[in-house]
């Protein structure tokens, strides 16, 4: 009876109770959609930020060199006497990231004792510039001279040299290398990491001289897995090639932190920090504490970072939190008031029907059940037509909003030396908006339509059932 | 005795004015009566039925049923009361219009919590009880007057009550569809033996009662018959405007 009596009335008033459902649906496709874009643009943040710096890592902690450090390298393209012109040459120089200044590997283990850090590794950055040509051959002097300094990018990543008509041409390549600790990579530069062929380093690989190679480096200098590729006249051996996100500011090889710090000559030693805390609640706390162990140094957090990102995404962020956010919750507001409205007037008119049923004897909460479920009914349909509605709006998102770019001052890693990247460069990151519609979105969505529903119907239920049987009759229709 | 009315009154407030609609009304009703109600239009007619049906409180006085004051209970006792002892036939009948005219009898069951095979059953043989057995599965609108309120009957008879009140149940029915029910109710009033309060502007409907009262602006009155004599009965029952009119 219940149940013929709730579809056989909607029936009836099926325009008005489709009204109430598209109001609720309508409420209810807003807060999927927005949320979905809400959530796109998150996932965006976070894939700029996991670029930038690594899944799971709360902070990163460097620390900059400074000014009179480092300085220009020479990598000795003067013969040393007249017999060595026109000689062929080879010259390779590792250095750590210029900016960044190395850091003990002690400051791990205190920064590990504190208190609500969860993890902690250490990564050493570096590059290694290879130079090799032929010594120049120098007329009527002994100074020699000096290789062109424009260069001219080639195909594979190096750089050639033209000299003048006399001289003859030199290679200059550079490549990024990141030490990491085998044992912590889910931490850490590697930690978005995503092996593509081969296998990852794992805590066994800890000495050995063995190295992953990022994707677009293989590709572009045909490596592969079980090749042998040399850094400084050491030969590793490719294990794994990996793929990092897109704007990853990655290097173009990983290799076991104990060789970069020996090629690199930097025993025990580290220039970025990767820290996980405890819980999201602890990261101040932890950042608060390191900035105190270590006074000099640059302690970043991905909050740091996320405000720091600006660009489109940035404002796409700001929409979605500010704008999309009220947005959602005043259509939400109004679908509630219209369909409590809707419901309302749909028990105004049926006054003398509910009032015969209470005269037969229907108990007011029988009669605020029969409204309620006509309006769960509703709640249901507006549910079903407003995920739809919902997750259309958020493909269509998803398919015709243009990429988002992300511009952030990098404070993480830096690129090969001469390298625009520097330690505080801006960079920028163009990442494609999803608007991701979860399960638990639906479900809240569904859950936000039956509320709705419920409001509504209780509404209604409520003004029918304090109606007495004889006021209610007096009624006229 | 089933009813007893002890200076009741009910005043509605209407429009900021006050209006008396009974006005200290005593009456005693015995089980089994046929009583009709008569009186002119805003004489109080339907709010002593409502009264007697539970379904409103008076402002003044006492209304006991079977000994209980039903001014004193409480709305969930007042429905308990309606749904056991009483059954109600409208001048609108009142049916619910999606609903069919089996469901229609069945919603009288509802508050008895009863199967629904049971349910079905019951209104079957209701329905049959007042000759709609081929009826059932219609809706009101594609009934006749007569069998809208035939249905209506059946509602209120399916639970079997103790008193079976009707307001105006024939004021929307031709003269011979009026003769059907009122022969109806008259039949089943004698075979069951429940007691019968109809409120009817019909003379000839009151005339088949087996008491008559007469209500005049909230008090019970002598009937205007004997103060107009050469009046057939019907006329009697007839609003006083409409009696002087003719005349």
């Amino acid at each position: 009876m219940f149940f013929t009596y709730v579809f056989r009335e909607l029936r009836r008033r099926h325009r008005q109770a489709l009204l109430t459902a598209m109001g609720l649906a309508v409420g209810v496709a807003l807060v999927v959609a927005v949320t979905a874009y809400a959530a796109g643009v998150g996932k965006a943040q976070d894939q700029v930020l996991q670029s930038l710096y690594g899944v799971g890592t709360d902070i990163t902690v460097s620390q900059q060199q400074k000014m009179e450090q480092g300085g220009a390298q020479r990598f000795g393209m003067q013969p040393p006497d007249e017999s060595k012109q026109g000689e062929k040459f080879s010259r390779s120089r590792v250095m750590t990231s210029p900016g960044q200044q190395s850091i003990s590997s002690k400051r791990l283990t205190q920064i590990a004792s504190l208190d609500g850090v969860s993890a902690v590794t250490g990564s050493l950055s570096m590059s290694v510039m290879s130079v090799q040509g032929e010594f120049a051959q120098v007329q009527g002097g002994s100074s020699g001279a000096q290789p062109s300094a424009s260069a001219q990018q080639s195909g594979d990543g190096s750089s050639s040299q033209q000299g003048q008509a006399q001289m003859a041409p030199i290679d200059v390549s550079s490549l990024s290398v990141s030490g990491v600790d085998t044992t912590e990579l889910a931490l850490g530069p590697l930690s978005a990491a995503q092996v593509s062929s081969g296998r990852s380093l794992t805590s066994a690989d800890a000495k050995s001289k063995v190295m992953l190679v990022t994707k677009a480096y293989a590709k572009q200098n045909s490596l592969s897995v079980g090749d042998v590729k040399k850094i400084d006249g050491k030969k590793f051996t490719i294990v794994g090639i990996v793929a990092l996100p897109a704007g990853s500011t990655s290097s173009d090889v990983y290799i076991p932190l104990s060789w970069a710090q020996k090629l690199s000559d930097n025993a025990n030693k580290v220039n970025q920090i990767y820290v996980k805390a405890d819980s999201a609640d602890d990261i101040a706390t932890v950042q608060a504490e390191i900035e105190k162990v270590m006074p000099k140094a640059t302690v970043t957090t991905s909050s740091d970072l996320a405000g720091q990102v600006s660009g489109s995404l940035s404002s796409a962020s700001t929409l979605a939190d500010r704008l999309g956010k009220w947005l959602a919750i005043a259509a939400l507001i109004a679908s509630f008031a219209v369909a409590s409205l809707l419901t309302v007037s749909a028990v105004s008119r049926r006054v003398r029907e509910f009032g015969t049923l209470k005269a037969l004897g229907w108990k007011g909460r029988r009669v605020v059940g029969q409204v309620l479920g006509e309006s769960m009914v509703q709640g249901i349909i507006g549910a079903v037509i407003g995920v739809g509605l919902g997750i259309l709006g958020a493909k269509l998102i998803a398919a015709f909003s243009p990429a988002l770019e992300a511009t952030v001052a990098s404070a993480v890693q830096s690129g090969p030396p001469g390298m625009p990247q520097a330690a505080d460069a801006a960079q920028a990151v163009t990442v494609n908006l999803t608007a991701p519609v979860s399960l638990q979105l639906i479900g809240v969505a569904v859950g936000l339509a039956l509320a709705g529903a419920l409001i509504a119907g209780a509404f209604g239920g409520w003004r029918a059932s304090r109606l007495r049987p004889a006021d209610a009759l007096r009624r006229v229709d | 005795m089933l009813y007893r009315l002890t200076e009741v009154t009910k005043r509605y407030t209407q429009r900021r004015k006050q209006i008396d609609a009974l006005d200290g009304v005593d009456l005693a009703i015995d089980e089994g009566e046929f009583l009709a109600i008569q009186g002119s239009t805003g004489s109080g007619k339907t709010t002593l039925l409502q009264m007697l049906g539970a379904m409103d409180r008076p402002s003044g006085g006492k209304l006991e049923f079977e000994g209980h004051d039903l001014v004193k209970m409480g709305e969930g006792d007042l429905s308990e009361l309606r749904s056991h002892s009483f059954g109600f036939i409208f001048q609108g009948f009142n049916l619910i219009p999606t609903l069919t005219a089996q469901e229609n009898v069945e919603t009288a069951l509802v508050p008895w919590h009863v199967h629904a095979d049971e349910r079905r059953r019951r209104a079957e043989e209701a329905l049959a009880g007042v000759g709609l057995a081929d009826r059932a599965r219609h809706i009101p609108s594609e009934l006749s007057g007569g069998e809208q309120q035939r249905v209506a009957i059946a509602r209120a008879l399916v639970r079997a009550p103790r008193v079976i009140l009707a307001d105006e149940p024939t004021g929307n029915l031709d003269e011979r569809t009026r003769d059907d029910i009122i022969g109806l109710l008259e039949q089943l009033w004698r075979e069951r033996g429940q007691t019968l309060i109809v409120v009817t502007h019909d003379t000839w409907v009151a005339s088949r009662a087996s008491r008559r009262i007469w209500l005049d602006r909230g008090r019970l009155g002598e009937e205007p018959a004997a103060a107009v004599p050469g009046l057939d009965a019907r006329v009697v029952a007839e609003p006083a405007l409409a009696v002087a009119g003719r005349l």
